[in-house]
């Protein structure tokens, strides 16, 4: 067997380990990983506390958002109803769609996965315990202001996909529009900072020996799923900024009267949008894919073709965006192209569904609650999939478009392809949080309403599209026979949330959770999670030999919980978990975990205020919590990237390993490396909207600023990287001076800034100010991109001055540092790339 | 780095050809020009899948996980070739 990095794999023959552990061990695990207890909570950062919390509020958003609907639903179930004032009802779609996607569907997921994957991948934890409460805490303040806006009448009213210029100044001058654009900031936070932790989790903190294809097949769904995020949501980010830019200083992005195009929203968002839907149903499908093996009593069929197809939809669901704009005037070519790319994602997504039916067929599988949600999601989900590649039909959807069948379509796959998974998903696993599992008899009752309800809901709605009746309208007239269908839907309506409720009946009466004393492995399960945990997770870390372990050494459960495998004890007396390499789990480092903090809370409140409070427009007080939540942040990041004083432990069987690792190799490395993906995807949408701007309203370009400014400028951005690099290696040098590391830092931030400075000193001088044309407002937008940067890397600057003053940059590496000048040269090259663009395209 | 490379090799030849052809239509609208590019890029994509797949044939795995991510990257470029192919036919018949 061949070596990713050195690690001899012989050496997992040595476990289970022989003989007796020593007493005191398992107390220790215990004292370092003890539960929070009253106010503590807050500052809980384990995956068990902050998972748990996290599927709780998304399970509520969920259930806020479908009491909109049901009010909606009332509204429709008669002609001319005047429930809701048509205002209102704009507000209650677009808070419908708004909340459903961006504060339950996307989070659940993400939830779900810092819940779920340190058990199955048996990990004490995730590897940023912190940014996980962080997110969490910035998605619940945020989420429930947001949420409270419609009790104000304020809640955004342009639909979920806010399209201008339905959405601009000139037809939404309140604030509405401005707490869907500010209000999912933070959201988008929450998302990203999830991500990372998923992505860095599942390549970095498996088991020892769990190679790619002994990886759970969920964590392949959530890999996928988180890659999608980082590639996705930058889009969206972007869209909102500019959006939000042109709302506020009349920067004309998507004015067509000043170079702007509205197009270019509708690219953006559905670059996000589109993609988005596989970002929630790709975890789903993996939630089901590891159910399904266990309900039908058989391993899952063709699970190299599952992790082929996730893989396939990750990148051709990025194809897919444009239709949704077949009826916008796209050349003929370009909508064929997308309507190909559009039926042509059906096959990964055909792969899955043909997976699962044959592991059924193959197994025996036991009709239970789970299975009953799985069987019924997978059939709502293959009728939303066919609908899907009608509606992929340029000629048919430009019949069915913005009618109910599209809202029959969508529901169909989403609650198909995620909403019955989910509750499959909740009565599978709450056994391993709670004292008590869910009642089967109430679970087969819970299903049978929602499945019945799904489909008297939402099937009539494509009768009602066919028959022509749009989509958002708050009301219609009698005498269109559309009565009788709409209130067959409304009472199908009320059938899902009287499953809902009796759902949430259950929980009350049988959900008690607990980090220790579960009701356990009730299917019958064959991976990790369904070992014996605590909050320090599993009591020792198996070498992982197959797909299901459990299924395949009766006695693995016995020997972890003896400790006779890695990392039986505390080996540094701090919480830690062992670092893998990403493609066969070879143990590389003990990484020192962060304890319980209250800085990460005190960072999302901010943080939530923010942008929360920018929406009421109190910008000084907005701005104040936008500092606040800096220093937090920099609070809690002071705590951390600390040595220990033994450079290297034993992990077990006389095994040791580094408890300090810099560069390529170090987590870290890997979630900054995954953040500038995130930054860099920010750039490439907008140099898009630069050039398309200029493809579709080229009379508006006017001369770029002056060229010979580039001999100013790239020189800086050059200067900035140089500097930061030399910093690094200067550390490195046994002879350098304590405070040069640092000074070279500082003058490569120095550097950056002058880049920035003379760019846009030159583009003022030009004449071309953002308000002037889209060309100026793509140009002044890109450079504020940069501006952001290089504030980040001042705040850097300052930093690591501090923590060179108090001799935390330790040589010959340091990660602070590391991850410091990675940023920086970053920035630099994005800032030169910026410069160049701008004044040299197109290319005249 | 070798081993991810080719086990996303496929979807990404996809990718490209995918975001070549959405530019070419673009910028030369519904034109014989189009076709003519777009039909160049996809000859070169399949030409790509080609030579993954003939690469990736003759590499020899040493032992199970290398033997899965070599049957995985086949999978995927396999199902690239049929995606490059259906993606192209627009730019034939539409």
């Amino acid at each position: 067997m061949k070596s990713e990095t050195g690690f001899d794999p012989a050496l997992y023959d040595r476990f289970p380990t022989e003989g007796e552990r020593p007493e005191g061990e398992l107390e220790e695990l215990e004292r370092i990983w003890c539960a929070p207890k009253g106010w503590q909570l807050l500052a809980a950062v384990n995956n068990n506390y902050v998972g748990t919390f996290y599927v709780g509020t998304a399970f509520l958003f969920f259930v806020l958002a479908g009491i909109l609907a049901l009010v909606m639903r009332v509204q429709l179930a008669l002609p001319l109803q005047g429930i809701l004032p048509q205002e209102t009802y704009n507000q209650f779609f677009t808070m419908h769609g708004t909340v459903m996607m961006f504060l339950f569907a996307v989070p659940m997921m993400e939830a779900l996965g810092v819940l779920l994957l340190p058990q199955m991948l048996a990990a004490r934890d995730l590897p940023f315990p912190r940014l996980s409460a962080y997110a969490f805490w910035a998605y619940f303040f945020g989420g429930l202001c947001f949420f409270a806006s419609i009790f104000f009448g304020l809640a955004p009213n342009g639909g979920w996909f806010m399209y201008p210029p339905l959405t601009g100044m000139a037809y939404s001058p309140g604030i509405n529009a401005d707490f869907w654009l500010l209000g999912i900031g933070f959201i988008e936070i929450s998302a990203i900072a999830g991500a990372i932790e998923i992505i860095v989790g599942v390549l970095r903190t498996r088991a020892p020996g769990m190679t790619l294809d002994k990886m759970p097949i969920y964590a392949w769904a959530m890999l996928v799923f988180a890659a999608m995020i980082v590639v996705g949501f930058p889009s969206i980010i972007l869209g909102t900024l500019l959006l939000e830019l042109e709302r506020a200083f009349a920067w004309p992005f998507f004015d067509p009267t000043r170079g702007g195009d509205p197009m270019l929203w509708q690219h953006l968002f559905w670059f996000f949008g589109h993609p988005e839907v596989y970002i929630i149903f790709l975890p789903a499908s993996g939630l089901v894919s590891m159910m399904v093996p266990t309900l039908a009593r058989t391993k899952l069929v063709g699970q190299n073709l599952i992790v082929m197809a996730f893989l396939a939809t990750g990148f051709i669901s990025f194809g897919v965006w444009s239709h949704h704009m077949f009826t916008t005037g796209m050349p003929r070519l370009s909508i064929a192209f997308f309507s190909a790319a559009s039926m042509a994602v059906s096959v990964p997504a055909g792969i899955q569904v043909f997976s699962w039916i044959s592991t059924f067929a193959v197994g025996k599988p036991r009709f239970n609650t789970p299975t009953l949600f799985a069987l019924g999601g997978l059939i709502t989900f293959v009728i939303g999939g066919l609908t899907g590649v009608m509606v992929a039909m340029v000629p048919f959807d430009w019949q069915a478009h913005d009618s109910y069948f599209i809202v029959a379509h969508l529901h169909y796959v989403l609650i198909g392809g995620m909403v019955f998974p989910l509750f499959a998903a909740l009565y599978y696993w709450i056994p391993m949080m709670s004292q008590r599992a869910l009642s089967e008899r109430l679970g087969k009752w819970v299903f049978w309403l929602m499945f019945v309800g799904m489909q008297v809901t939402f099937w009539p709605m494509h009768i009602l599209g066919l028959m022509g009746m749009p989509r958002r309208v708050y009301t219609y007239l009698p005498g269109r026979d559309w009565d009788t269908i709409n209130f067959i839907s409304t009472l199908g309506a009320f059938t899902i949330g009287l499953g809902v409720l009796l759902f949430v009946i259950d929980l009350a009466r049988n959900f008690r959770f607990t980090p220790d004393n579960d009701a356990g492995n009730v299917y019958g399960g064959g991976t990790l999670e369904w070992l014996p945990t605590g909050l320090y997770s599993t009591r020792s870390i198996p070498v992982v030999k197959s797909r299901e372990p459990l299924w395949d050494d009766p006695d693995l459960a016995k020997n972890v919980e003896e400790g006779r495998y890695f990392l039986p004890n505390s080996a540094t007396g701090l919480r830690e978990t062992i670092v893998t390499s990403p493609l066969r789990a070879e143990p590389q480092y003990l990484q020192i975990m962060p304890g319980p903090s209250v800085w990460p809370l005190l960072a999302a409140i901010f943080t939530a205020g923010f942008f929360i409070i920018m929406t009421i427009q109190a910008y000084k007080f907005s701005f104040a919590c936008g500092i606040l939540a800096i220093v937090c942040v920099l609070r809690w990041l002071w705590d951390t990237d600390r040595l220990v004083k033994e450079e290297t432990v034993d992990v077990g069987a006389g095994i040791r390993l580094p408890t300090y690792c810099t560069g390529p190799s170090s987590h870290g490395w890997w979630a900054t490396m995954v953040l500038l993906t995130v930054v860099f995807m920010i750039f490439v949408m907008a140099m898009f909207s630069f050039v398309y701007l200029y493809g579709v309203h080229p009379r508006f370009w006017t001369a770029a600023a002056d060229k010979w400014s580039l001999l100013a400028i790239l020189p800086a951005y050059a200067a900035a990287a140089g500097l930061a690099l030399l910093s690094r290696h200067m550390l490195a040098r046994e002879k350098t001076e304590h405070w040069t590391p640092g000074v070279l830092f500082v003058l490569a931030v120095c550097a950056l800034v002058a880049g920035i400075g003379i760019d846009f000193w030159s583009w003022l001088r030009s004449g071309l100010l953002p308000t002037t044309s889209g060309q100026g407002a793509t140009v002044y937008g890109l450079l504020s991109l940069e501006s952001i940067l290089v504030f980040i890397a001042v705040l850097m600057a300052g930093y690591i001055s501090a923590r060179n003053g108090r001799a935390l940059i330790v040589r010959p590496r340091n990660n602070s540092l590391d991850l410091c000048v990675l940023f920086t040269v970053y920035a630099a090259l994005e800032g030169a790339v910026t410069a160049i663009l701008t004044r040299l395209f197109p290319w005249v | 780095m070798r081993g991810w490379t080719f086990l996303l090799a496929g979807p990404i030849v996809w990718t490209v050809q995918f975001f070549a052809l959405y530019g070419i239509a673009s910028i030369f609208l519904t034109s014989t020009t189009t076709r003519v590019l777009a039909g160049l890029v996809s000859l070169a994509c399949l030409a790509a899948i080609a030579w993954l797949f003939v690469h990736v044939r003759r590499s020899q795995p040493v032992d199970d996980p290398d033997a899965w991510m070599h049957r995985v990257s086949l999978l995927g470029i396999g199902v690239s070739a049929v995606a490059v192919f259906w993606q192209s036919l627009p730019a034939l018949i539409a």
